[in-house]
């Protein structure tokens, strides 16, 4: 393995999605500024692009990826995520369902990272 | 935590600080963009230090996990830095500072619409790029030779398919996106006939879901390729068939229950030919498979039944089309069989020399490179 694998392209997609969902997760139960708002839109627009067959950027692309190999990817469920970023604070159900596709990010993360590579 | 972390964070903080006065002063200005990008790297590591060891921000139970991610996600982000960047500019030698400024030239004769990447050599292995420091390894004594350079323009097309919010490679990044979004289709609708399929062992659908999860990465890589034919021409492919022959791994390699990061070297060579052929290298093509189908020959590696299905000809073709279009619209200047450039020219002379003249190949790349500023006389 090489070290500069580390942050390959595939382990940074991953990086920065898993980012983006702790950065709203930290202020998930309250009604959040408008910063925090603008955050939970641009999350909720990733995991509504993932959940369709041609997601329309390289983002959402990875999310909807990693939703499909974690076995994630029930839309019903997703598309009630998707609806409570779009309101206040977030109910329990969808702060576990963030917190648990927080983690797999970072497992993917870890497996682009280490995962051994022919180089070039 | 906060027993564990209040150190630790305090020890993390004290290893940047020592990080930085391992960089050598007055490395000079080929250099000094990674410097800069290290540096700033490490002061957003300390920032987040700063952050993470603020007590009040943790308090809340639920944050404890969102914590120590963080908390993890830091301490490699540091481990990184220190291992590719702070590396590259402790051991900065005169060798790169020559590689540096063929890459500078190679990147004006293509019309490189980014920086050029700092070049270093202290790969452990073959070429390889860090997109986010914009720091590229070569193996240390592959600054002196010609033959595995073309490497390099692949490893220039990953700059611009991670680069983001820049719409001069919106035509690039678009194709690559709308190639995957194919491969993923296909995929998928392989999967659904596997599901259809009454006593069908399981372990087909375990080798289509590392198929699935392998295009996320063979994309890029294809993409890669398909830019570096585009604008080097034939010695890419050469490039591509020398390190084939160099290597163990197989040569129609299909995985079975794990995702790879790089798609087999014949399904590469597939994509490659096809990229020369749109771009008018008839006569090179011909050559090149003839050499090809001798190494695979001689390897004695043969093509795996499920290969046609894991690399469809289709998606081959439609990434090979479109990616050299897309090469084009955002301003590189293709390989032209019929006015070589004088970089390219010099590449592809190499591999002329090479099958041409074996004997007096030593003493021909030796002028050359020199020529080039590679080599001091």
């Amino acid at each position: 393995m090489s070290d500069l694998g580390l942050q390959s392209t595939e382990s940074t997609r991953f990086r920065q999605l898993a980012d983006l969902i702790d950065t709203v997760l930290l202020r998930a139960t309250e009604p959040g500024t408008p910063a925090d708002q603008l955050e939970r839109r641009r999350l909720a627009a990733l995991i509504e692009q993932a959940g369709r067959d041609d997601p329309n950027s390289i983002q959402a692309a990875y999310l909807a990826d990693v939703l499909s190999s974690a076995g994630l990817s029930e839309p019903r469920a997703w598309g009630q995520v998707v609806e409570a970023l779009g309101q206040g604070a977030l109910p329990a159900k969808a702060v576990q369902s963030l917190e648990e596709l927080a983690v797999r990010l970072d497992q993917s993360h870890a497996r682009a990272a280490t995962r051994v590579r022919i180089r070039r | 935590m906060d027993e564990y972390l209040q150190p630790a964070l305090a020890d993390l903080q004290e290893r940047i600080r020592q990080l930085k006065g391992l960089i050598p002063p007055n490395l000079g200005r080929d250099v000094a963009t990674l410097e800069r990008t290290c540096r700033d790297r490490l002061d957003m590591a300390v920032a987040e230090c700063v952050s993470l060891g603020e007590p009040a921000t943790w308090v809340a139970c639920r944050h404890r996990s969102i914590r120590m991610r963080r908390y993890r996600r830091l301490v490699e982000d540091i481990a990184w830095i220190e291992s590719t960047g702070i590396n590259a500019l402790q051991r900065w030698q005169d060798t790169d500072d020559r590689l540096n400024r063929l890459i500078e030239r190679i990147a004006r004769e293509i019309h490189f619409p980014l920086p050029s990447p700092v070049v270093a050599c202290l790969a452990q292995a073959h070429y390889e790029i860090d997109t986010k420091l914009g720091l590229l390894v070569v193996p240390p004594a592959d600054g002196m030779f010609l033959l595995h350079l073309p490497d390099v323009y692949h490893e220039l097309c990953h700059l611009l398919l991670d680069e983001e919010s820049d719409a001069r490679l919106a035509p690039l990044q678009d194709a690559y996106l709308s190639a995957w979004n194919a491969a993923r289709g296909y995929v998928r609708a392989e999967m659904r006939i596997e599901v259809n399929q009454a006593r069908r062992p399981e372990s087909f659908k375990l080798e289509l879901r590392a198929w699935l999860e392998s295009w996320r990465a063979w994309m890029l890589e294809l993409f890669c390729d398909a830019f570096a034919a585009a604008t080097l021409g034939p010695a890419y492919a050469w490039s591509h068939l020398h390190l084939t022959a160099k290597s163990d791994a197989e040569v129609f390699a299909v995985p079975k229950l794990l995702s790879t990061s790089h798609p087999c070297a014949a399904a590469r060579m597939e994509l490659v030919l096809q990229v020369l052929q749109l771009g008018g290298f008839t006569g090179d093509v011909t050559r090149i498979r003839v050499r090809w189908d001798e190494l695979v020959a001689s390897i004695g590696d043969t093509e795996a039944p499920a290969y046609g299905r894991c690399y469809p000809s289709q998606i081959l073709r439609r990434v090979a089309q479109e990616a050299r279009s897309a090469t084009q619209s955002i301003g590189c200047v293709m390989a032209d069989p019929k006015a070589p450039r004088p970089i390219e020219g010099v590449f592809s002379a190499a591999w002329d020399e090479f099958w041409n003249a074996p004997e007096a190949f030593a003493d021909w790349q030796a002028r050359a490179a020199a020529e080039l500023g590679l080599r001091t006389t």
